[in-house]
């Protein structure tokens, strides 16, 4: 056991410095308005179990949830890998988008008998979208197709220190530091058709880099009863988010008052073997949104719920099946529209090596087939997520 | 733990693989934060430019490696090609008719004929041209003879005796006619001239070609000299003889003479025309832009998409020396301004095979448009690196694989009509900001 922990232990390393510098993306055009599309930094069991963020069975790794690592008493590793297939409709115009992101990645490391202290790498906002427009100039000689190209690419993510520590049998608390890390691109590039311009025309390019910085806060607890109901709550305090354009940058910075989020779950036994779970989360983006120029903040809610089948096994090994819906407004609208996305969501683990009181390698799968709307724009997506976890080395 | 180990990463890479990264677009209107505006502004000469001169003397006829017979050519020019043949002798090894080889010093010559071929693109008609051959007396140097001079070299300036390479003896005539000969001529000439050329001491080896049809000019790509001899040992036996060029030239008059105003390039020698240019570095007009972006506007070199020089086309003056096949133009940087006309040229900017004209663009005038992109935006940006070099502002219009014809190009220059203007595409957009 040991000769092989050391050398997942590498390999793990590897991985997670490669992961580490990757934004998150929910590849949706909503990417556009405000300050991006939020995207949870959720492993597959809790986007499975409808986007549920806090307050599920068992021990995990979540960066918005740093409670939830208390009974962690091995030290783990967890990294949650997301694609996305996207059928965009844009006022009767179809488009299609895709990619794979890592919205979560995570470390937790029990200390003596203290408590399990936690290093999280997660999402906040993806801002990555472009824009395509044609249009006909006319010059002295006949006229020219032009193509302006505009293209955002980055978004926001907190790099967050947590503990957490259960106080008494029913009863863990926690909390966790962070900062805000992301930055953006934004470039406009006007390019000449050359078959129409028998000339040698260079494109005309425009743009600006900013470097996103700031700091959070989260603190929560998880209250036990009799191990068949949880419930947890959580509060996530952030300062200003600044954004600082690099030093060739012609555009502004900015601040951008992100809000407080509450986040809110429960758990329980409905029978033995079946878990159902519901949760909340909200933020008031209005007052992020006042100094955007395009876009508005608004109120941001998402409910979710699900229920989890934990005795199910395959070839002899665990395997929970989870069922959920989720429901979110989204906090910026694109123009005046407001956006709303909806998912049916499911999805399986695998507990591969299991020790008497915790998983040493498993894997959860989810899938979630979903929606988004805002005014002439319908979203229609997939989103398979895997997460990976490792422990007791 | 070890058998979990496959299972994950075939897990890991199938989530790597599925999935190909394409970033949501849209090409809706609305969604383009900021809306670029783009101008195309005309800069007349007296905004781009301080000056214009021309040079002329560049090349002599002889590096075109070409002959052009003119007669009266549209009532004025007049031009013969001179040239020398190959040497060669009148005896021959030969087998006699008993088998032996022997040293035949008699050989007759017969069936003298000079082979030529026209570029029938660069000529001004295609048939009953005729065109005489002559041997001439006078020595003459191929890189310096002219209509005056046999030789014209410093320290040594020898007029001809007889104005336009005489004298010289008539040795042949022939009729050139495109539809039943093509592009070639077999002019015959007079055995006589065989046993002259041939003679290596004699001063006038060399050959002269005429064409007597008037309001003519042809091009004469090459030409070759060709004749049989008969042995006098075995006089049923003919040897045929081909002798090759070793040089030819031509020469013309009259000499045409530095214009007084517009810009002129090609000829040989050779005219170019160089402009002096000063780009402004602001903007203040048209309305239009002004209206848009505001003015003064700031002459960006990032603001700039395209710019070129729009020339126009002008009748050649003297009409003999008009283009009778497309010309080929090079616009190229001048380095060094002051040492004028001799001043090294940098880079091209009307594409590595210059830019093909019409000829017929040069009955009416017709615009000519050189993009100079690179040359524009070199006078806006600072050079970091070679800091005391001033910025290139000159540029030469000048023939392509100069001298390249006898014909020469105008066109108008400053204060006339279709004066030399400045092209430019600019676009301007406002600051990209946060969302």
């Amino acid at each position: 056991m040991r000769r092989a922990l050391g050398l997942t232990r590498s390999s793990l390393a590897l991985v997670v410095g490669m992961l580490a510098p990757a934004g998150a993306s929910a590849q949706s055009l909503l990417s556009a308005g405000g300050l991006g599309i939020p995207v949870d930094p959720l492993d597959a069991r809790a986007r499975a179990i409808g986007g549920v963020a806090v307050g599920l069975p068992g021990g995990q790794l979540l960066p918005t949830d740093p409670v939830a690592a208390a009974d962690l008493t091995v030290p783990s590793v967890t990294i949650t890998l997301a694609n996305a297939w996207v059928d965009v409709d844009q006022a009767g115009v179809a488009g299609t988008a895709s990619g794979a992101r890592f919205p979560a990645l995570g470390v937790a490391y029990p200390v003596k008998t203290w408590g399990t202290a936690t290093l999280t790498y997660g999402s906040v906002l993806d801002q990555r979208w472009q824009s395509n427009r044609e249009q006909r100039l006319v010059l002295s000689d006949g006229s020219a197709r032009v193509t302006d190209r505009f293209t955002s690419d980055g978004g926001i993510a907190a790099l967050r220190l947590g503990f957490a520590a259960r106080i008494a049998p029913s009863l863990a608390v926690g909390g966790s530091i962070g900062r805000y890390t992301g930055d953006l691109t934004r470039n406009l590039t006007r390019t000449w058709d050359s078959v129409d311009v028998s000339l040698d025309v260079a494109p005309t390019q425009t743009g600006g880099f900013w470097n996103y910085s700031g700091v959070t806060a989260t603190v929560g607890a998880t209250v036990d009863v009799a191990q068949v109901f949880r419930a947890a709550a959580n509060v996530t305090w952030s300062g200003d988010v600044e954004a600082e354009p690099s030093e060739d940058t012609s555009g502004s910075g900015a601040t951008f008052d992100f809000p407080l989020e509450l986040r809110i779950g429960a758990s329980g036994a409905l029978t033995p073997g079946l878990l159902a779970s519901v949760g909340i989360v909200r933020a008031d983006w209005s007052k992020a949104g006042e100094s955007l120029r395009d876009s508005s903040g608004r109120s941001a809610l998402t409910v979710g719920g699900g229920v989890e089948w934990t005795r199910a096994s395959i070839a002899g090994r665990r395997s929970p099946i989870q069922l959920g819906y989720r429901r979110s407004t989204l906090p910026f609208t694109l123009g005046s529209d407001e956006a709303v996305e909806t998912a049916l969501t499911a999805g399986m683990g695998i507990d591969f090596v299991r020790s008497e009181a915790a998983t040493l390698a498993g894997m959860g799968i989810a899938l979630e087939r979903g929606s988004r709307d805002a005014g002439s724009l319908t979203e229609r997506f997939w989103r398979a997520s895997l997460t990976l976890r490792v422990a007791g080395f | 733990l070890r058998k979990a180990i496959l299972p994950l990463i075939s897990a890991l890479l199938w989530t790597f693989a599925a999935c190909e990264e394409q970033t949501p677009t849209s090409t809706a209107e609305g969604l383009l934060p900021v809306a670029p505006v783009t101008f195309e502004v005309l800069l007349p000469w007296s905004q781009f430019a301080t000056g214009a001169s021309v040079y002329g003397d560049f090349g002599v006829p002889s590096d075109r490696g070409v002959g052009v017979l003119a007669n009266k050519f549209r009532a004025l020019l007049d031009a013969r090609t001179l040239g020398h043949w190959d040497s060669y002798g009148l005896d021959e090894l030969v087998n006699d008719t008993t088998g032996t080889i022997r040293q035949d010093t008699l050989l007759r010559p017969k069936n003298a004929r000079i082979v030529m071929r026209f570029d029938t693109l660069a000529t001004s008609r295609d048939s009953l041209i005729t065109v005489s051959a002559h041997r001439t007396l006078v020595d003459f140097d191929r890189k310096t003879a002219s209509w005056t001079h046999a030789v014209d070299s410093a320290g040594n300036r020898r007029p001809w005796p007889v104005a336009g390479g005489g004298p010289a003896v008539r040795v042949g005539q022939g009729v050139w006619d495109r539809a039943t000969s093509g592009d070639s001529l077999i002019l015959p000439v007079d055995t006589a001239a065989i046993r002259a050329w041939s003679d290596t001491l004699a001063s006038g080896r060399g050959f002269r070609l005429d064409v007597e049809t008037s309001n003519v000019r042809v091009e004469v790509t090459t030409a070759e000299l060709r004749f049989d001899l008969t042995p006098s040992v075995r006089p049923d036996t003919t040897l045929e003889r081909a002798i090759p060029l070793t040089d030819i030239t031509f020469i013309y008059t009259p000499k045409p003479t530095a214009p007084t105003s517009g810009l002129r390039v090609g000829g040989i020698p050779a005219w170019r025309s160089v402009i002096h240019t000063q780009i402004p570095t602001v903007l203040n007009g048209p309305a239009a832009l002004c209206a848009a972006l505001g003015c003064p506007f700031e002459l960006k070199p990032e603001r700039i998409n395209h710019a070129s020089l729009l020339l126009t086309t002008r009748p050649t003056d003297p009409p003999a020396f008009q283009p009778l096949d497309t010309v080929r133009i090079d616009v190229r940087s001048v380095l060094s301004p002051q040492r004028l006309p001799k001043a090294p040229l940098g880079t091209q900017f009307a594409g590595l095979n210059g830019r093909a004209l019409d000829p017929l663009s040069f009955l009416t005038p017709t615009s000519v448009t050189i993009p100079i992109t690179s040359f524009v935006l070199a006078q806006l940006t600072p050079d970091t690196v070679n800091v005391d070099l001033p910025p290139v502002r000159s540029l030469a219009l000048l023939a392509f694989l100069e001298p390249s014809s006898i014909s020469f190009v105008n066109f108008a220059g400053p204060g006339q009509p279709g004066e030399p203007r400045l092209r430019l595409i600019v676009t301007a957009s406002p600051n990209v900001e946060l969302p």
